[in-house]
């Protein structure tokens, strides 16, 4: 029965400033749940948008029952036998089910009604009647509309990108049912998800990912969470010898600081109306001289936390912020340094040059009418900032865009180490680094912290949480769920805090905050 | 290296574009090759016809800033005819309760007026865009067939000429207002203040410290309000200055070529001056030159139809494929910088 439906062969894909997926071969058995595991940016949605023929690899190819095929496009995919099903869902909520379905078939003409006749369709809709609107089905009867789809379009292989996210567990084992039921019958399955418990219940094989390279392939059998979260963290062994202990403050420098206290959130409370998720009762002292690590997966609220720290007009529903009064002041006058995840999108600017780049924050250097003051000012403020990071090259007026990711990387940097003065706010500092720059960037934010400022650092690579922080506070469903002190700080155990707590947001949360007048 | 590149972009377009006009030309049983040398000696030719050529230049050149200036900010104005139309409305607006008074008083305020009317014109989109994030282009586009109605609403009504024995037309300005020629061309000294506000428009969003903020909020919005630049102010600003240009060539149209308000005040000046600045794309002082040559486009083809009976709107034909060879070329230029990039990224990451 476990013949091959599909592989992947040595498939690459790159992007500018990174390699997504770098020789991946990994092969998808009829019988079999398949799980797709890692942190983020490990190169599964690359993996899922290849199979759903969104983007093409660069090198190497995609084999479906045993040919090669060039996916060139999502129609291409699935008359391949691939279906996917995506995060975000592709029903159309104003129409029924049976329409749904039937819009399948105008995309796959030549499928007839043959598949209902298939024991395994045939156990997935008996509760859905064809004539209910999607607008009125749940996310799990969504999937299985879904699923139904792509199967009268002859699909072979699923993959299901985060399908359980938004299911509660309940659903989600339902849906896992099924999805095994499918698999006895000789389809395909593909699952990518971080929901690690569930998985382990119902995969048969699992895959890890990281940095774009398969780092193991475990069998259900061997499969335990630790084992997982190592594979995650620990595949590469270069980096895991940094020996990042010694760098950290001990305990009693912490206790000795507790009198530093620079922001204190109370109670704090937001709605979810706007782009950040919402938080729920957060509570959260920021001190002098800390590295405070902040984690959570997308959705968690993390995000949040940054946005209010950075000032960055995030409304509170309800609660407080107490700010130190070197803080105190609105707008950019308190300076709070922060260095977004997205660099190249809310950081830094492509079409400027290195010194306009690193000016972005002192704008009053700006414009080449002015006295000669001012020229010479500008000139030592860039040549001193351009030598103390060591950005490559040393020249300011080449554009930012012609940089490498590091160098960009370190002006970013820079210009906020330089602007901000009690906090800085940073967003997965070393990500996409390479050693040198990234120990570079470490021993930076570790001075700036001695100095007397607080860092946040706020990543999702739990190694580099792990590496630079004093203290972590992990984020789930929009509340702070776990803190963690110096030693106690692992990829393992930010791992497993990560992966114990439940990701949905607590039900019914924001109505308790309405009663008690919080919202 | 980046304004060498967009000369070749407009030279080579311009190139296509007049072969495919040409080649309809030879579909229409017409010889080309005179047909075009007839549109660029009638544009640039003689003494005169350079000097019309000037004189199309002003609205052109003005409405093109009207387009350019908020474009570094990001926006696309295609507003300028609308923002024209009312500030020539302003401009004649105001001579009414003025009658009589001094002349050098009446012209600063009728320049003011223009100036004040095609900026609350933009201000509209310029709001809704900065508050609301609502498309400024739409707003502005539609605001235009709002203006043009306005305008005709004006002269078939309450400023009618009683004189003008049932033309659509406005009374004619009072001599003194109407602004002197040089020499026994129409050309008038607006076509000085129209490329010294270029050349001052470029040196202030190169040079100073304002400009570059402007251009910032341009090239990454997300990035400006990440480091504290008031982006909302510079959409607002830069679209409404945009605005205030277009309104000071509608003046220059009343009060130097038409003297009285007329529904064909422009001959699609505004959207010319779109086209031109977008051909230029951030290169501020090619708008000068560009502005020219589409000038000599409109004029060409005006002596077109005179000669040889072609409809002037071959002009417009080719000033469409002009516009559309220059945006083709941008997804190739990006095409050919993405591949490049790929390139660098594999030799030195896979290597």
């Amino acid at each position: 029965m476990s013949h091959v439906v599909a592989a992947l062969r040595e498939v690459t894909k790159v992007y500018p400033y990174t390699v997504a997926a770098r020789n991946i071969s990994i092969e998808f058995l009829g019988g079999e749940v398949h799980a797709l595991v890692g942190e983020n940016g490990a190169g599964k949605s690359t993996l899922v948008k290849m199979l759903a023929g969104i983007i093409q690899p660069d090198s190497g190819n995609i084999e479906v029952n045993g040919q090669r095929r060039r996916l060139r496009n999502p129609h291409a995919s699935l008359a391949a036998g691939i279906g996917v099903v995506h995060q975000s869902g592709s029903l159309i909520e104003s129409l029924t089910v049976g329409e749904n379905l039937d819009l399948g078939k105008i995309f796959a003409p030549q499928t007839n009604h043959e598949l209902e006749t298939d024991q395994a369709v045939s156990v997935l809709t008996p509760e859905i009647p064809l004539g209910s609107f999607v607008s009125q089905l749940s996310p799990r009867q969504r999937q299985l509309v879904e699923i139904h789809r792509l199967l009268l379009q002859k699909a072979r292989l699923l993959v299901l990108d985060e399908s359980t996210s938004t299911l509660s567990p309940q659903e989600s084992s339902l849906l896992f049912a099924d999805l095994s039921l499918l698999a006895r019958a000789g389809y395909a399955v593909v699952v990518v998800s971080h929901k690690l418990p569930e998985l382990l219940i119902h995969c048969d094989r699992f895959t890890v990912l990281r940095k774009g390279r398969v780092v193991g392939r475990v069998s259900r059998k061997e499969a335990t969470i630790p084992r997982l979260i190592k594979l995650f963290s620990e595949a590469n062994v270069g980096s895991a010898a940094v020996p990042f202990n010694v760098a950290k403050s001990s305990e009693d420098s912490v206790t000795a600081n507790q009198g530093n206290e620079l922001v204190r959130l109370k109670n704090v409370c937001t709605d979810g109306y706007s782009e950040a998720p919402p938080l729920y009762d957060v509570n959260l002292v920021l001190r002098r001289g800390e590295i405070l690590g902040i984690a959570g997966r997308p959705g968690s609220g993390a995000t949040s936390v940054v946005e209010i720290l950075r000032k960055g007009g995030l409304r509170l529903a309800g609660g407080s912020v107490d700010w130190n009064k070197d803080l105190e002041t609105y707008g950019s006058d308190s300076r709070i340094g922060f260095v977004p995840a997205d660099r190249m999108n809310r950081g830094m600017i492509g079409n400027l040059t290195i010194g306009e780049n690193l000016m972005l924050r002192q704008r009053h250097l700006f414009g080449q009418i002015g006295s000669a003051w001012k020229h010479n000012e500008r000139r030592k403020f860039l040549s001193s900032l351009i030598h103390d990071f060591d950005i490559r090259p040393p020249r300011s007026e080449v554009m930012l865009n012609t940089l490498s990711g590091g160098n960009a990387q370190k002006t970013l940097l820079a210009r906020e180490m330089e602007y901000s003065r009690a906090l800085l706010i940073v967003e997965s500092p070393t990500a996409g680094l390479d050693m040198g720059s990234a120990d570079f960037v470490r021993s930076v934010l570790r001075r700036k912290a001695e100095n007397g400022a607080c860092v946040v650092v706020r990543s999702d690579d739990l190694d580099e949480l792990a590496e630079l922080s004093n203290r972590v506070v992990v984020f789930c469903g929009g509340k702070c769920v776990a803190e963690l002190l110096n030693d106690r700080i692992t990829a393992e155990t930010l791992g497993l805090a990560l992966s114990q707590t439940n990701s949905e947001p607590p039900f019914g949360a924001r109505e308790r905050f309405r009663e008690a007048g919080a919202v | 290296m980046s304004r060498l590149v967009s000369v070749a972009i407009i030279v080579g377009s311009l190139i296509l574009a007049l072969l495919v006009v040409s080649l309809g030309l030879v579909l229409l049983g017409q010889q080309p090759d005179t047909i075009l040398l007839t549109m660029f000696s009638g544009a640039f030719g003689s003494f005169y016809g350079l000097s019309e050529t000037l004189l199309r230049t002003v609205p052109v050149l003005l409405c093109a800033l009207a387009a350019a200036i908020p474009a570094e900010s990001g926006q696309i104005n295609i507003g300028g005819e609308g923002q024209l139309h009312l500030g020539a409305i302003g401009a004649v607006l105001v001579t009414g309760p003025l009658m009589g008074r001094s002349a050098p008083l009446v012209i600063i305020l009728m320049i003011t007026a223009a100036i004040f009317a095609g900026a609350v014109w933009a201000a509209i989109p310029a709001t809704l865009r900065a508050l609301l994030g609502v498309n400024e282009a739409l707003v502005s586009l539609f605001l235009n067939y709002v203006a043009i109605y306005l305008l005709q609403y004006l002269v078939q009504g309450p400023l009618r000429d009683p004189a003008s024995q049932g033309w659509p037309m406005g009374s004619p300005l009072d001599k003194d207002l109407v602004l002197s020629r040089l020499g026994d061309t129409r050309l008038h000294l607006g076509i000085f203040v129209a490329i010294l506000l270029a050349l001052f428009s470029a040196a202030v969003i190169r040079l100073t410290r304002r400009g570059t903020e402007l251009r910032v909020v341009g090239l990454n919005a997300a990035a400006s309000a990440t480091v504290g630049i008031p982006v909302r102010g510079y959409l607002f600003a830069s679209l409404a200055l945009g605005g205030a240009v277009a309104g000071l060539a509608g003046y220059y149209e009343i009060a130097a070529v038409q003297h009285r308000l007329r529904p064909d005040l422009s001959l699609g000046f505004g959207y010319s001056g779109f086209l031109v600045a977008w051909i230029c794309r951030r290169q501020l002082l090619l708008i000068i030159p560009v502005s020219i040559l589409v000038a000599g486009l409109i004029v060409g083809a005006e002596n077109l139809q005179i000669t040889s009976g072609l409809p002037a709107a071959t002009g417009d034909v080719a000033q469409g494929f002009l516009l559309l060879f220059v945006l083709l070329s941008q997804p190739l230029l990006a095409w050919l910088k993405r591949r490049r990039a790929i390139r660098l990224v594999m030799e030195s990451e896979l290597s």
